[in-house]
């Protein structure tokens, strides 16, 4: 394990800008699908949920944002990868408190949001799946999910995010 | 009109479900660090005053952003509310 170690050490680099590369992928690739096409019509069918164009409009709008994570979804293995990688070659340890930190929101809150999404998103939870598999019910029972999903993620996202990508920049000591 | 079941969010149950992600998160985050810092390497700064209050803080900032930024995106309140809803004939591109 050492040799390999050492022997990967040299691309130390290259494997950080693969990882940043990543991050910023898994970060702002949804980010104005979401904004500024899939709130506005999921606030018009919260405002009229009985109005078929609305409803018609929130179902095109998931089923595209649906298949959009795919750039999301392809860079989050990158980063938890390359993460651990990074770690191991660099020989950090748990004596960083901020590397600490970041690794038990990205373990403890990340991961789990994003195994939830990858199964909304592409899984038995996607839509159009949902509706081949059991009718409209189904699909509009997957709907109220993700939407209920993408509603508590939100603000747990952009709040856990800055705090890592703070630490993982500043590499700053968190003991008080 | 349709009969499609209703959304079952509503601004008690963001405030509600706030507060339980709120402490929910910063409890794992608080024993995580516990379990790395004191059980693991023997520190004892993680019981201290102000790392506890720095995360209580969070804690509170997290709860509040939340509740705002649900109530926000659910159009219970802010921008959106006023849009109008223009009724235009268009054809939904489909992938088959």
């Amino acid at each position: 394990m050492e040799a390999l170690r050492l022997s990967l050490l040299p691309y130390y680099s290259e494997i950080k800008f693969l990882h940043v590369l990543a991050v910023m992928a898994w970060i702002w690739s949804t980010s104005v699908a979401y904004l500024h096409y899939l709130v506005p019509a999921f606030r018009a069918w919260r405002t009229h949920p009985d109005d078929p164009g609305v409803l018609a409009l929130r179902d095109w709008v998931i089923d595209r944002f649906d298949r959009g994570a795919i750039i999301e979804h392809t860079a989050f293995p990158i980063v938890i990868t390359t993460g651990p990688l990074l770690f191991w070659l660099g020989a950090w340890s748990t004596d960083a408190t901020w590397l600490t930190f970041k690794l038990l929101i990205v373990v403890g809150i990340f991961l789990p949001i994003e195994v939830f999404d990858y199964h909304l998103s592409h899984f038995a939870g996607n839509k159009r799946r949902a509706l081949a598999r059991g009718g409209e019910a189904e699909r509009v029972r997957k709907l109220h999910q993700h939407w209920w999903f993408l509603l508590i993620t939100t603000p747990t996202i952009i709040f856990f995010t800055l705090i890592v990508v703070f630490l993982a920049i500043t590499k700053r000591s968190i003991v008080l | 009109m349709t009969n499609e079941p209703r959304f079952s969010g509503t601004p008690q149950r963001y405030t509600r479900y706030a507060w339980i992600l709120a402490f929910t998160t910063h409890a794992y985050l608080y024993v995580g660090m516990v379990l790395v810092e004191y059980v693991w390497h023997g520190r004892t700064w993680i019981f201290g005053v102000r790392p506890i209050a720095v995360l209580c803080s969070m804690m509170v900032l997290f709860a509040l952003f939340c509740r705002s930024q649900w109530l926000r995106l659910d159009a219970q309140r802010g921008l959106g509310r006023r849009w109008q809803l223009r009724a235009k004939e268009v054809k939904l591109p489909e992938e088959i």
